[in-house]
């Protein structure tokens, strides 16, 4: 669970939240490595994060 | 714990729009912790360079019950993310505010991720260091 969502209503920095979002946006537009293994490895993160988006 | 990770990245010459991205990303996260105190910025690297084995030298200890809350936080993020508790987010929302709490967590992750990055670069043997 994120800390938002601990936080129900509170609001990030908005630059630092747009700027996190375009990276992540350039990060996931990369195409070096295959899908499987980039599927993989977004899915143990996600794990590891404790992320269900 | 000297931050390598501006002269890494410009190995990213043939991707200028994750290099900017990145370097927006850093730009706004440092901006965010000195917002809250000048001093945390160096006390968040410190501690995450010597969690992600970067460095063997020990980190400041805070000053301030602030920077304690803080630094506990981070330390808990690097070490187990999932094991940050609700006490924790709550005790951090005191000092911070609860916009400033979520703030600190997204910078905090963005430092943490620009040095795990190094410490995997110079793992890697990749920094000219290893």
């Amino acid at each position: 669970m994120s800390a938002g969502e601990r936080l129900p209503g509170a609001i990030p920095d908005t630059a630092l939240k747009g700027a996190m979002a375009a990276w992540q946006r350039e990060a996931l537009a990369l195409h070096s490595i295959d899908e499987v293994t980039t599927e993989l490895v977004r899915l143990r993160a996600a794990r590891h994060h404790d992320c269900h988006t | 714990m000297p931050d390598r990770t501006d002269e890494l990245l410009d190995r990213l010459v043939d991707r200028p729009d994750l290099r900017s991205a990145l370097d927006d990303v850093h730009t706004n996260a440092r901006r965010v912790i000195d917002a809250i105190d000048p001093a945390l910025d160096a006390l968040c690297r410190d501690r995450i360079a010597l969690l992600v084995g970067l460095t063997d030298a020990s980190a400041g200890a805070p000053a301030t019950e602030r920077q304690r809350v803080c630094i506990d936080v981070v330390e808990q993020m690097v070490l187990d993310v999932t094991g940050v508790t609700d006490a924790q987010i709550a005790t951090l929302a005191e000092h911070l505010g609860r916009d400033g709490a979520v703030s600190f967590v997204h910078a905090a992750l963005a430092i943490e991720q620009r040095l795990r990055m190094q410490a995997m670069w110079q793992r890697l043997g990749l920094d000219g260091a290893a």
